[in-house]
């Protein structure tokens, strides 16, 4: 069982991380789960159960929109995320919001003494 | 696709109480997903086996979207506990029609009830009709409509839900 308050934590920025991807380059599902998990140095290891609705939230504010891609050959058609251009927006929103959040935090925890 | 990853998919599917919408959005993805993988040369076997069973996987997806999720309404009661009384209305009806009928009424004839004994000091007479259809018909449509709508009060969206 994963300590709690880490698991609060990452819950604030999965969707942070998965629309920054999204806006980095098209993906599906999967896809999505590989990158988050290499990129994230292991950090991040969502399970399907976990990373749709994300998706789903997304796609429902307007911030991705999902399409098919055509399988090469005989291969079955994949469902693909792509950002929008509010989905863009918005990501550069959250990343300004989250360096001005991390900083204070930090700058917080850092002071010696809140005596 | 393959017969037994229909079949898994459709297990997921039954489990998640969500708007018909949602599921299949949500259901896409994990179909993408599975296509996915055993493009990459993933045994169906193996994928299953990380997914997890489909009670696991819906379990996961109610989790995150709880607030999509159908609620039961609590005004269901309403139509419910009409409808009971119908219930027992009917089935008294239905009692009572056979006592009259094994006494050897006939069923077209306006009975007469006795309390008491009949020649008794006590003895009290009622007039009902053994059988009235209209009251009968009319009490048997409440009773199912009532049904009808308890099962649809069982399922409504949740309020955040009709902002989508």
């Amino acid at each position: 069982m994963e300590d709690k308050f880490l698991q609060q934590l990452k819950k604030g920025v999965l969707e942070l991380l998965v629309l920054r991807l999204i806006c980095d380059s098209p993906s599906y599902g999967y896809e999505l789960q590989k990158r988050l998990k290499e990129e994230s140095g292991g950090l991040f290891q969502l399970k399907e159960g976990t990373l749709y609705p994300i998706l789903y939230r997304l796609e429902d504010d307007g911030l991705i929109e999902s399409g098919w891609q055509q399988g090469k050959g005989r291969a079955a058609p994949k469902k693909i995320y792509s950002a929008t251009q509010k989905g863009r927006a918005e990501n550069l929103r959250r990343h300004a919001l989250w360096q001005t959040f991390s900083e204070t935090v930090s700058q917080f925890l850092e002071e010696k003494n809140h005596g | 696709m393959d017969k037994e990853i229909k079949k898994y998919l459709r297990s997921v599917k039954r489990r998640l109480n969500l708007p018909r919408d949602i599921r299949t959005r949500l259901l896409s993805d994990l179909e993408t997903t599975i296509a996915a993988r055993m493009e990459a040369g993933e045994d169906w076997p193996v994928i299953r086996e990380s997914l997890g069973t489909p009670a696991q996987v819906a379990a996961e997806y109610m989790e995150e979207m709880k607030e999509f999720a159908y609620r039961k309404s609590p005004w269901r009661m309403v139509p419910l506990a009409v409808a009971v009384l119908c219930g027992l209305s009917l089935l008294n009806d239905w009692v009572m029609l056979g006592l009259y009928v094994s006494m050897g009424f006939k069923l077209y004839e306006r009975s007469v009830g006795i309390i008491g004994g009949a020649d008794g000091p006590t003895a009290m007479f009622i007039t009902t009709r053994v059988h009235d259809s209209a009251k009968i018909g009319i009490i048997a449509a409440v009773f199912v409509l009532c049904l009808l709508l308890y099962f649809r009060l069982c399922k409504c969206k949740n309020k955040e839900n009709s902002q989508g």
